[in-house]
């Protein structure tokens, strides 16, 4: 086991427990995205270099990141809830750590494209992009990947969480994504197609140098670690999580991880 | 014919241009365009300056996104287009510039039936409506070279963001003195006299008409007063305070009245119980069309004989 296996338990279990005490949330999303966050925010200094959770939805995920990772610190303060900092969707007017107000699908990765510009111009800083398999049906996304090919953006680096489900169904029946691996890499970016719970490989991807902007596609399984989530659509939109749900979930989350130890 | 309102063979987008070339050794700043830079007046810019030019292509929601990124890396950014295609970023505008209080400042050219003869595609009629909508956001328009300069000046000293309006079609002078510094809020009342008649209120390049209509009221002993808005949002409140109760006000603007100046002014007097006539000199909720600017101006009511006309106008 590496050093991330921790953090992806604290993650999901932390995700789960903010949804059910907000009373709200994106589950199946923040599951898959869980050990990507895990290795990025393990990996990497955020003053230094710039991590955008384009997929914005997936906001329990990242702020149970931060937190694991001492980013950020909260008490009682409720997902979603009035007065909170940990707004719906990350926000730049709450949290200090978030780069950039996401929740408007698409819109993380044209933000992104623009710091890696300054950043490559400044000669400092890596920057990562989160998007969702649904989210780069948007067309900004690829109008951004174009440019950021264009211009042999590097150090760039976009992750999708491929988890294979959106908001209405599966991706491959809402709208497929075909060959998206040939996609980014006909746009000029260099190709990696991995398992996207696996924090091995997550890591040694990262790790490499490129003169030309990455793609990552990570395969996830939506709602991963909690096996009545696994893969089903009804866990991707904002839910309401009962007692029994939630004690079943982290129970499930808590096993999978003693497993791996 | 006034040898002051001559119209000059640059138009507004034409001096912003030249603003801009001009100050970058003063400033730090990029600007993003999507392949318009010609046709908005950055072609010496680019030339001299192609460093600071971040060329997207023909993609102006990416370009919103990449204005906002950039500039949080430290520089200030203008996001470069048609008021128009303009309006495709307006949701990424939403977000991740006034949202997130980036230091981006949108300039969008090819305002008002002023655009010509590209036709209705091209011509922005609801720019101030929908910038104006939103929160933490100014929104800037000025009438000519000396105001444009004073407004760009002002758009790269500011953090926050900035919408600022140009024009193609040549202009018309409008301040013969140096235009004054853009400040916060406020409106320049460019003829003033004491207990007027006529108050003729508006921004931009059709503010040359408005000069026009308003000189030859005043050679006509009627006692006329002008205001340049400059600033849509935040609107100066001194405007109408100051003429809430004159006879006549004629608010002059090269889009829809209905969402745009008009309908900020009335709304304000209503406010504060103003008992002025206000009339519209405006677009009346309908789409432009091909033809030169003087045509349409006179086609669609808004050349200097109208606005003379509004002014005169008997009421019932």
């Amino acid at each position: 086991m590496d050093g991330y296996s921790d953090a992806s338990c604290y993650i999901r279990e932390e995700s789960i427990r903010l949804i059910y005490e907000g009373g709200s949330g994106h589950t199946g999303g923040s599951l898959s995205v869980a050990d990507i966050l895990s290795v990025l925010y393990g990996k990497f200094d955020t003053m230094a270099n710039k991590i955008i959770l384009s997929k914005g939805h997936s906001a329990p995920a990242l702020y149970a990141a931060m937190k694991y990772y001492k980013r950020i610190s909260y008490g009682d303060e409720k997902l979603r809830g009035f007065g909170s900092r940990l707004q719906g969707h990350p926000s730049v007017n709450h949290l200090r750590d978030v780069v950039t107000p996401t929740g408007s699908l698409g819109q993380g990765v044209s933000v992104a494209v623009g710091i890696a510009i300054g950043m490559q111009r400044a000669g400092q800083g890596k920057t990562f992009c989160i998007v969702g398999d649904g989210e780069i049906q948007e067309g900004i996304v690829w109008e951004s990947l174009m440019i950021a090919g264009n211009k042999r953006l590097s150090p760039f680096t976009v992750i999708l969480d491929y988890n294979g489900l959106q908001g209405d169904g599966f991706t491959k029946d809402v709208a497929p994504l075909c060959k998206v691996a040939d996609k980014a890499s006909a746009f000029g970016f260099f190709l990696h197609e991995i398992d996207g719970h696996d924090t091995s490989k997550i890591d040694r991807v990262l790790s490499l140098r490129t003169n030309r902007p990455q793609f990552i596609v990570a395969h996830t399984t939506k709602g991963k670690g909690v096996s009545w989530m696994e893969n089903k659509v009804e866990w991707h939109g904002s839910v309401t999580l009962t007692k029994e749900q939630y004690e079943s979930a982290v129970k499930e989350i808590n096993n999978g991880c003693e497993s791996s130890f | 014919m006034d040898a002051n309102l001559v119209s000059s063979k640059g138009s507004l987008r034409t001096y912003y241009g030249e603003a801009l070339s001009e100050l970058t050794t003063a400033k730090d700043f990029y600007v993003v365009d999507m392949d318009v830079a010609g046709g908005t007046g950055l072609s010496g810019f680019v030339k001299e300056h192609g460093d600071r030019v971040i060329q997207c292509g023909i993609a102006e929601q990416a370009g919103m996104g990449i204005a906002a990124g950039l500039s949080l890396v430290g520089t200030p950014v203008i996001f470069n287009t048609f008021a128009v295609f303009g309006l495709r970023a307006f949701e990424i505008a939403r977000l991740s510039v006034m949202f997130a209080d980036a230091n981006v400042k949108i300039a969008l050219s090819h305002v008002g039936l002023d655009a010509g003869e590209d036709g209705a595609s091209a011509q922005s009629l609801s720019h101030y409506c929908v910038w104006r909508s939103l929160p933490n956001v100014e929104v800037l328009h000025p009438v000519d070279r000396k105001d444009m300069f004073q407004a760009v000046e002002y758009m790269l000293n500011v953090k926050h963001p900035v919408v600022l309006f140009t024009g193609r079609s040549p202009s018309k002078q409008v301040y013969e003195d140096p235009s004054p510094p853009y400040r916060y809020g406020e409106a320049d009342f460019l003829l003033d006299t004491d207990d007027p008649e006529i108050v003729i209120v508006g921004a931009g390049g059709i503010m040359g008409e408005a000069m026009e209509a308003a000189r030859k009221l005043q050679s006509e002993g009627t006692r006329t007063c002008l205001v340049n808005v400059r600033s849509i949002k935040p609107f100066d409140d001194e405007i109408t305070r100051r003429y809430k109760n004159v006879y006549r006000m004629v608010v002059v603007e090269d889009g829809f009245g209905h969402c745009g100046l008009y309908d900020i002014i009335t709304t304000k007097l209503y406010e504060t119980a103003g008992a002025c006539d206000v009339k519209s000199i405006s677009v009346r909720d309908t789409f432009g069309e091909s033809g030169s600017r003087d045509e349409l101006y006179e086609a669609y009511g808004l050349n200097s004989d109208a606005i003379y006309n509004m002014a005169k106008e008997e009421t019932l």
